[in-house]
């Protein structure tokens, strides 16, 4: 997941302008916005095409082999969810290419490098204990390491309230409205993917077998940068009324839903059949069925989708509330908004205001609210 | 005998797609009010899914299930239902688990309070009604499963090997608990139906004990149980039954008319879809030990006796003597277990010569290990022999099949298994 988020950004960084100045770095990203700029809807979908190919390539060819060969290092001999097959792996695996560069290049080489490993720590473990050093000279160079890195400490708080002293009160009013929005604009986002993701992904893991086959699918979603698709997504909400507002939550939401999804199916599936049965048999239906059975059933496995999205929503929040389009810039009130906005105008003051703002609150967020209700969730809520 | 409650009328059962595989052939089966029936049979024949076929569960693929005559439609009303697994749910108290049936059927507040105090009450746990099932012991937990299903008074209860993920002594206790409560007729509930495979429990308990066969399952033979006063202690009555029940279950394709005289044979006489070996699922390990076993009390013991020495149930030492069986090593006459000469030959063998033996007789008797070693191939795709064998079993049997004969073979030095590659072969030193 964390390779998706990594897509996210690079999309993101492929086109960036700082004051007046604008990079462009050659790139699937920078190729989908100059298309999304020129309106070219052809050239754009080509290039989400690509980007689906080259995501579902690095799956299969990368991710899928690495996961299966690595179920070997599982402690549990059975149970689990096991990784889905890898083709490519079985291939690997049977091919007498493969097989011969093992024996004559790749095992050499590994076999080289081991054995050179092993002798290194062998000499390094046959040294004699090391003299005693004077007891004096060790402390001060501590002494003397501490010094010199709390004086950058400080100095770097000196500098941040100079910066910050720099601002003026409207700066700030303007940060903690912004900070008001986004913050507003997160928690619809994540109450949207909570709307539909709960009852799709309890609805799929239910039909049991359905589930176990989507599960690598929304992985798979998951994992299509949704910055990628923005610039189409501009092209189609930009002009509809509050088309910004829009095009930012949508970004938020295609940025973050499917670790929700992903999570309240794998959820659903961990319910034992027997509580299903139960329920079956005792006859819970509509409201009770969800509040006494799925609800709690998946309720850890919930939250730590949500915790997930949380973080890829705020993300998405400095990309998604201001959009530069063609040759006009969109924007919404919002932190993103002001991170981005004072990042361009090259207002250090503001932007590192913003960005520390930003930090205090998702720490916050986490340390206050998700932590304490991940640990309630899991002692309260945990099948075993 | 009162009016039939519930009844299983000539239900089937397919599973599977494409190659659709019978795991339940035309059973019929009545439970009537004031009984107390033990649907008796081996490990995975299918008696758990005939059970949530009665429950509503799961529907028949042909025939019908009638409760008070009328055919039954979605989730049994009259029924309700004791889980292997207890099946609580853990973030539910005590109390909330047991008021769950009533909560779904509406009743007040109140009401489902007392009456589900009631219920704790009467399966011992009073003074836990706020603990969770995590706080609980196995046996408590069970007691919590078995007040959830009798509070909401349902007309017959089901239980799924309710004691049989408990250890021994919890168990024990717990059945002879029940056995009181439902003899002293303070159950609410007016007729019971438990899915067992520990001949023991099924003579300790039942009116009628009904014995099924294994793949497909079908109606063996139907045998009454013993007097309530009898059942619960371990007199010459009891024992003749459960040598009885052990004899029919050791011998699965015998006629049942042969060994036991003026059996109540089921009206439909099984007509046959083809023979195929069946492998319990042991290790060849676990069958030294039994002959081990065997040759220390000078080649022969009663069934029920050397189980009860071991400590063991019917359920985890029919599928080694089956095993055994298979292999030749011993035979069952009428309840006694008795070494072959292989057997004999085998047990004074050092372990070289005990492979060689094994060896010899996996090729010989166990037909699948016979076509591993028949390809004509070196190498050859595990999964190959797995669709084969899902013509006959479901899918997730014939994975167990495979893996049982490849054990075995591995075992006997016969085949080579390479797990990654999914792989069978033959090992050099046995060509």
């Amino acid at each position: 997941m964390s390779w998706a988020n990594g897509w996210f950004f690079l999309m993101a960084a492929e086109q960036f302008g700082v004051g007046a100045r604008s990079f462009r770095l050659p790139g699937l990203g920078a190729y989908l916005r100059a298309a999304a700029d020129a309106g070219h809807v052809g050239a754009l979908g080509l290039g989400l095409l690509t980007l689906i190919a080259v995501v579902v390539l690095i799956d299969q060819l990368l991710w899928r082999p690495l996961l299966n060969w690595a179920d070997r290092f599982r402690y549990e001999q059975a149970g689990g969810l096991r990784p889905p097959g890898s083709p490519v792996l079985g291939l690997l695996r049977r091919s007498t290419l493969a097989r011969g560069a093992w024996r004559w290049v790749l095992g050499p080489m590994v076999a080289w490098v081991d054995e050179g490993l092993n002798r290194l720590f062998l000499r390094l473990g046959d040294r004699p204990p090391a003299r005693t050093r004077k007891p004096g000279r060790s402390r001060w160079a501590w002494v003397a390491l501490g010094l010199g890195f709390g004086f950058l400490v400080g100095w770097g708080l000196v500098e941040t309230g100079r910066l910050l002293a720099e601002l003026d009160p409207a700066d700030w009013a303007e940060l903690a409205a912004g900070a008001g929005a986004s913050f507003g604009r997160v928690v619809l986002a994540l109450s949207l993917a909570f709307l539909w993701t709960v009852p799709a992904g309890v609805a799929l893991g239910l039909r049991r077998e359905v589930g176990g086959r989507v599960l690598p699918l929304i992985q798979l979603a998951a994992s299509i940068p949704a910055t990628a698709l923005f610039p189409a997504v501009i092209l189609l909400v930009i002009r509809l009324p509050a088309g910004v507002e829009l095009a930012a939550l949508l970004l938020m939401l295609l940025g973050s839903q499917w670790y929700v999804l992903f999570n309240v199916v794998g959820g659903t599936l961990a319910i034992p059949t027997g509580l299903l049965e139960a329920a079956g048999i005792f006859r819970l239906s509509g409201w009770k069925r969800w509040r006494l059975l799925l609800l709690p059933g998946i309720f850890v496995h919930l939250v730590t989708g949500l915790i997930t999205a949380a973080g890829a929503v705020w993300n998405a929040t400095v990309v998604g509330e201001y959009i530069s389009f063609g040759r006009e810039a969109y924007r919404t009130a919002g932190l993103g908004a002001f991170i981005t906005a004072r990042a361009e105008a090259g207002d250090t003051a503001g932007l590192l205001a913003g960005t520390l703002v930003m930090a205090l609150l998702v720490v916050g967020l986490n340390r206050l609210f998700w932590r304490r209700l991940y640990r309630w969730a899991e002692t309260r809520f945990r099948l075993d | 005998m009162g009016a039939v409650l519930l009844k299983a009328d000539q239900v089937t059962k397919f599973y599977g797609d494409g190659q659709p595989v019978l795991v339940l052939d035309r059973i019929t089966l009545e439970l009537a009010e004031g009984e107390f029936v033990a649907l008796l049979g081996p490990s995975g024949c299918g008696k758990s899914t005939l059970l949530r076929i009665l429950a509503g569960l799961i529907p028949p693929s042909r025939g019908q299930v009638l409760v008070r005559g009328e055919p039954l439609h979605g989730i049994n009303p009259a029924a309700a239902m004791v889980f292997q697994t207890f099946a609580l749910f853990p973030w539910l108290t005590v109390l909330g688990n047991v008021e769950l049936g009533l909560l779904a059927r509406g009743v007040p507040k109140p009401e489902r309070e007392r009456r589900a105090r009631e219920m704790v009450d009467l399966v011992g746990l009073k003074g836990f009604e706020t603990a969770y099932p995590q706080e609980l012991s196995g046996g408590m937990r069970q007691r919590v499963g078995f007040a959830r299903a009798l509070v909401v008074g349902p007309e017959v209860l089901l239980m799924d090997e309710p004691f049989s993920a408990l250890d021994v002594l919890t168990a024990e206790n717990l059945r002879r608990e029940l056995f009181e409560l439902w003899t002293g007729g303070r159950l609410p509930t007016r007729a019971v139906l438990m899915v067992t495979h520990n001949i023991e429990e099924a003579a300790a308990l039942a009116d009628r004990i009904v014995i099924l066969s294994a793949n497909p399952a079908r109606v063996r033979v139907e045998l009454p149980g013993l007097p309530p006063n009898l059942r619960q202690t371990r007199g010459p009555e009891r024992t003749a039954l459960v040598d009885v029940i052990y004899r029919v279950m050791t011998s699965p394709a015998a006629d049942v008319t042969a060994l036991i005289p003026g059996a109540r044979q089921p009206e439909a006489p099984a007509e046959e879809v083809g023979v195929y070996q069946m492998l319990p699922h042991v290790s060849l390990g676990q069958v030294a030990g039994l002959v081990e076993q065997l040759r220390a009390r000078g080649g022969r013991e009663e069934l029920y006796q050397l189980a009860e020495d071991l400590g063991l149930e019917a359920g985890d030492l029919l599928p080694v003597v089956e095993a055994a069986d298979l292999l030749d090593l011993v035979e069952v006459v009428e309840g006694d277990i008795i070494l072959t000469k292989a057997g004999q030959k085998f047990a004074a063998a050092d372990p070289e010569t005990r492979r060689r033996i094994f060896r010899r007789q996996l090729l010989i008797r166990v037909e699948l290990v016979e076509a591993l070693r028949a390809t004509p191939q070196h190498r050859i795709l595990a999964q190959v022999f797995r669709s084969r064998l899902e013509q006959v079993f479901t899918r997730a049997e014939a994975a167990r099949q495979l893996e049982t004969a490849v054990a075995w073979a591995r075992y006997a030095g016969l085949v080579g298994y390479d797990p990654k590659l999914d792989v069978l072969f033959r090992p050099a030193e046995a060509e």
